[in-house]
């Protein structure tokens, strides 16, 4: 299944406004995805979102925001790459069940395909992982299910 | 008065008919004797063709003869004293040639002198140095008036200077040698049979070093028809004295007695014997089972070696006995590398039951059997170091003592402590920076983790300086080998405590979140870590993209939650 498969959804649980500037800057959601009748959801997470420039033509007055227009800025937010030097996530030590020239020490790990994410992605790919491990589960006959009476 | 005319024959003269005279002037025939005339006497010398007189012949010869002895005075005398030797000039020279000039020359017989003290004296002219030999009475006698060198080719075999020292450039073969002064020399060997026989030898090498060699040594004390071995070295190089041998100090090989274990076996102590010292006679005791028993304290400027598996004890019936090490410059238990592997390479602390409690490797792993209590600081700032455990309760920071600046938690900029006093922050101050400390929290698919974190913007909030100051925080995965996990090249989590999140300055965040499950591997809602990961990190991105915010980690807990069901509400979802 690949990202593209599934349809994501925000569900804005809490907007919270800065009490001084009138400005929304937090967001409470959920991110959902679905795919082949399976929804899997990420809740209560929460998204700073970045003040505005009140002299910018695309500033939106407060009382004239929109659900909309959160999500779009909860998804511009959530969408940027975060970047950070990988070699500092290296473990640079040498494990010592292991040869000193084996490729599983970390220090010989190759990280050069690694790619820095945004927590959308981040998300996404929990969310694609869940519902392949939900659509697998399915046909697993020995699940168990609770009885209703 | 008559004149004088001269009487010219012509064409010969005959006298009764038979020529007298020829032609040409030549007197002819055989006539002469009867010649009845005389002639005057020539001076002695007169060298002409006239006629000689008897007298001038006899004047001639008597001159001849001069005053040559009477057995001399003819040549028949003289032929008979050269043995009527026709050749006599070349038998003299022959036989001169066979004599040795005065001069000098080269004799090939012998040369004899047979004589009542017979002398031949050799004297430099130039220098008056003079070389005898003769025999004198009963004396046979080489006199030299200097030194007196005898050489083989060009070198000198034997020198004897001028105060009668002698000096032997080879080996002397000798019966026997007989001095009342110095025999010296740089070796000296006496030997029963052939050379490669028993043998003594005195000598010195290059060094200086001098030596004495035998197949075995025997020194003798005593009159030499009652002498006895005092000191005697076998073959073996075993050593026995008679006496007592009394020293200022042993040495065995080529160092003190002990440093080499083979030499050890040199030294025999029976009978539980003692090594002792003046005032301490019993000072260590070699017992028969090979123990060795010290009365005092030892003191070692080297190691002790436990190479044939033995240990250091300290048995105790009442439990009182300590083994104490006190040094002023530190104690130090190493492992020494002998190029073994696994066990070998092993600093281990064990029970009595031989449990192990407590071991360190050679590459620096230590395994603590159980509880590792720590008073102070567990600290992993070390590029290397990490924390990781089989069994994880919590993991925080925050909180911490009051210092001045300091390297922490593996980031390897120095950073400010600082305290909040009354605003309840404390901690250290970070810009924007990367904290990502070398500490590995244990991570199950099963459990539940709540992660809680606290931050306080010191400086730089967005309210005052609009973008500034955002934070990112949460964790990331690592499997068994703490290779970091990122599944399609994106690492999971990172930021699940916070995304984005911005702090007004003087205030805190606060956030926590829930954490269950692998991704793939667990069907329920909620955050969760890429499948395989074992082990989450910590990870805050301060001040992102921010050139002048500063804020202070307060707090950050990982602690399990418990086992709540996948479907449970609690279960992987942010509080």
């Amino acid at each position: 299944m690949n990202i593209s498969d599934i349809t994501f959804t925000y569900t804005l649980d809490k907007v919270q406004k800065n009490k001084s500037t009138g400005m929304i800057d937090e967001v409470i959601f959920t991110y959902s995805g679905t795919a082949e009748d399976q929804t899997v959801s990420i809740a209560n997470n929460k998204q700073w979102l970045m003040a505005s420039d009140p002299a910018s033509s695309e500033f939106i007055e407060i009382d004239k925001v929109t659900k909309e227009n959160v999500i779009a800025w909860l998804d511009a937010s959530i969408s940027e790459v975060i970047t950070f030097d990988i070699e500092e996530a290296r473990v640079t030590g040498i494990v010592p069940w292991l040869d000193e020239n084996d490729p599983k020490q970390p220090s010989k790990q190759d990280l050069t395909n690694f790619k820095h994410s945004s927590r959308k992605q981040q998300m996404q790919e929990n969310i694609r992982l869940t519902i392949e491990k939900k659509l697998k589960d399915k046909l697993n006959v020995n699940e168990k299910i609770e009885h209703i009476f | 008065m008559a004149t004088q005319r001269n009487f010219e024959i012509k064409n010969g003269l005959s006298v009764a008919g038979i020529e007298r005279i020829a032609s040409n002037g030549d007197i002819t025939g055989n006539h002469l004797g009867t010649f009845g005339g005389t002639t005057v006497t020539r001076a002695a010398g007169t060298n002409n063709t006239q006629l000689a007189s008897t007298a001038y012949v006899d004047v001639a010869i008597t001159n001849l003869i001069d005053s040559s002895p009477g057995a001399l005075n003819t040549l028949n005398e003289l032929a008979a004293a050269i043995n009527d030797d026709a050749s006599f000039s070349t038998t003299i020279t022959n036989s001169i040639a066979t004599k040795l000039p005065l001069a000098g020359g080269t004799m090939s017989g012998n040369l004899a002198i047979g004589k009542e003290d017979p002398n031949i004296t050799l004297t430099d002219s130039s220098t008056s140095r003079t070389l005898a030999m003769f025999v004198d009475n009963n004396n046979s006698v080489v006199r030299a008036s200097g030194p007196l060198l005898l050489q083989v080719g060009s070198q000198s075999a034997i020198t004897i200077d001028a105060s009668r020292n002698i000096t032997l450039a080879g080996t002397l073969a000798s019966g026997a040698i007989t001095s009342t002064g110095q025999v010296q020399g740089n070796s000296f060997r006496t030997h029963v049979g052939t050379d490669a026989g028993s043998q003594l030898c005195l000598f010195a090498d290059a060094s200086g070093h001098c030596f004495i060699a035998g197949h075995t040594l025997q020194f003798n004390v005593g009159p030499n028809n009652s002498r006895t071995t005092k000191f005697a070295i076998n073959a073996s190089g075993n050593s026995t004295f008679s006496g007592t041998v009394t020293a200022t100090g042993v040495t065995v090989g080529n160092s003190n007695l002990g440093s080499n274990s083979s030499h050890f076996a040199n030294l025999t102590i029976n009978n539980n014997g003692y090594i002792g010292s003046a005032n301490a006679s019993t000072a260590l005791q070699i017992t028969t089972t090979g123990n060795a028993v010290f009365a005092g304290d030892i003191s070692l400027a080297g190691n002790i070696s436990l190479t044939g598996g033995g240990t250091i004890e300290a048995p105790s019936s009442s439990g009182s006995e300590n083994l104490l090490l006190n040094a002023a410059g530190g104690i130090h238990l190493r492992i020494d590398s002998n190029g073994n592997s696994g066990d070998d390479q092993l600093f281990k602390v064990m029970k009595h039951t031989s449990a192990l409690l407590f071991s360190v490797q050679e590459n620096g792993y230590a395994e603590v059997a159980s509880n590792l209590e720590v008073g102070g600081h567990l600290d992993c700032s070390g590029t290397a170091g990490r924390m990781s455990a089989r069994v994880q309760d919590m993991f925080h920071i925050g909180s911490e003592p009051n210092g001045a600046t300091t390297t922490r938690y593996g980031n390897s900029s120095s950073r400010t402590y600082t305290d909040g006093g009354s605003s309840g922050y404390q901690g250290y101050v970070w810009a924007n920076e990367n904290w990502f400390p070398q500490c590995y929290i244990p991570y199950s698919p099963n459990q539940v983790y709540r992660l809680s974190a606290s931050i306080y913007q010191l400086t730089g909030s967005t309210a005052t300086s609009g973008a500034s100051s955002r934070h990112y925080l949460g964790v990331a995965g690592y499997d068994e080998n703490f290779n970091f996990l990122s599944v399609d090249g994106i690492g999971t989590y990172q930021y699940i405590l916070a995304s984005n999140a911005t702090v007004n300055t003087g205030n805190f965040l606060e956030v926590d979140v829930t954490l269950k499950g692998w991704q793939g591997s667990g069907q329920a809602n909620g955050n969760k870590m890429d499948q395989g990961t074992v082990y989450i990190r910590p990870l805050w991105l301060a001040n992102y993209q921010s050139a002048g915010g500063t804020a202070v980690l307060t707090g950050f807990t990982i602690m399990p939650a418990g086992t709540v069901a996948d479907n449970d509400s609690n279960a992987g979802t942010n509080y």
